[in-house]
């Protein structure tokens, strides 16, 4: 049995060089994901991050441990944690995608809005649907993944894109 | 309509003009849309359908593709569908006058990377392109580099990507001579013609090179190494 969890958050990096950050982020997290076998995706919207885990329950507990400590993560809101028995984002450790309005504002309504019962249950569905979406178009090869300033270390793209 | 040159051509660090195409049936959005992308320094060229946008989406240069979802016709998810893989020049923005969160992540699932409910703001809308159009620019790049460096890895012999492979890992050169049967010195002749042949300046230049075009590191286990050869997963 593998444990899950959906959570978004807001982003606490300065604007302008949050996305480079995120770059940063998602290779130390991935080549971490790997050791600890957890899969899944995340989307950086702008604003927010949304995050889905999956992975043993004791790796994910202490992931998620991590990740509620990590100082880039300003207020956290858990919208799925259960349990299933299969991986729904395998192929990969962490794939990533990068910013969307659209994404940012469906976010948004998390913190926004006080969403309620079936209301919420739709919202958290659609957005599930979105890092679907998002994470097979890129492995479908419809939509090239986001990299950052070529500037930057061409290493660290190689661990972003590195097969788990 | 004016040609903005050969898409094959294009080095995305040169810089150009930011260029926007828009395809939306509606003459009346058009116009005022490249009013308002002209006077922010945009070059603009518009469809009034999707059949048109595909019968020249070869020969276009890299931009933001603004594209609407209901049009007469191939509709916006037509086109998306029949573009595929043709449509990685373009960062793709869905227009519509319908908030419709499906429609929405099947525009993503068909690879667009955005969703803008009609009416909306102009200055929203440029932000929005201007971030796309760099996020795009950067991931051209990047692929563009890919592709030379697995055409450069695709010219060593087997042995020579051996040696690569084992560097990767981080294996120093008596590992590597001891794995594959072969001196020290002979790991440093391969290696030499591995780091000459990739055309790069040092060997750690030839390790980033290897990186990109994604050569698999060779597993080194007590000691030992145990290399891959052949194509990554």
């Amino acid at each position: 049995m593998l444990r899950f969890c959906l959570y978004v958050s807001t982003c606490r990096l300065a604007r302008g060089s949050a996305m480079e950050e995120v770059y940063h982020l998602v290779a130390g997290a991935r080549a971490s994901n790997r050791r600890l076998s957890v899969s899944g995706t995340l989307i950086f919207s702008g604003t927010y991050f949304a995050q889905y885990l999956e992975g043993p329950e004791e790796n994910l507990s202490l992931l998620f441990q991590r990740i509620c400590r990590d100082p880039r993560h300003g207020q956290i809101r858990v919208l799925l944690d259960s349990r299933r028995e299969r991986r729904e984002f395998p192929r990969r450790s962490l794939q990533f995608s990068g910013p969307s309005m659209f994404v940012d504002r469906h976010i948004g309504q998390f913190f926004d809005e006080d969403l309620q019962g079936q209301q919420r249950k739709l919202a958290v569905g659609q957005l599930l649907q979105m890092m679907r979406g998002t994470t097979q178009a890129i492995a479908d090869g419809r939509r090239l993944p986001p990299r950052s300033n070529c500037s930057g270390s061409e290493v660290d793209q190689f661990l972003l894109e590195s097969p788990a | 309509m004016s040609s903005m040159g050969d898409a094959k051509s294009v080095d995305p660090k040169v810089p150009g003009p930011k260029i926007a195409y828009v395809v939306d049936d509606d003459p009346t959005f058009r116009r005022s849309l490249l009013l308002l992308l002209e006077a922010a320094g945009w070059a603009v060229q518009d469809f009034s359908c999707g059949e048109d946008f595909l019968a020249e989406v070869d020969q276009l240069r890299p931009g933001v593709l603004l594209l609407d979802l209901r049009m007469p016709g191939m509709s916006g998810l037509d086109l998306l569908e029949k573009g595929g893989a043709r449509l990685l020049n373009f960062a793709i923005i869905i227009l519509t006058g319908h908030g419709d969160v499906d429609a929405a992540v099947r525009a993503l699932k068909g690879g667009a990377v955005d969703f803008l409910e009609k009416p909306f703001d102009g200055l929203q809308l440029l932000a929005m392109l201007d971030s796309n159009l760099a996020q795009l620019l950067n991931s051209l790049e990047f692929a563009r580099r890919e592709r030379e460096a697995v055409a450069r890895v695709g010219q060593l012999s087997n042995r020579e990507r051996d040696v690569l492979s084992g560097l990767l890992a981080g294996a120093p050169h008596k590992v590597i001579a001891r794995h594959l049967g072969i001196s020290d010195r002979t790991v440093e002749m391969y290696r030499n013609n591995m780091v000459r042949k990739l055309g790069a300046k040092s060997t750690n230049e030839a390790l980033h090179l290897g990186m990109l075009a994604k050569v698999q590191p060779a597993e080194v286990s007590g000691g030992s190494v145990q290399v891959t050869t052949g194509k990554s997963p």
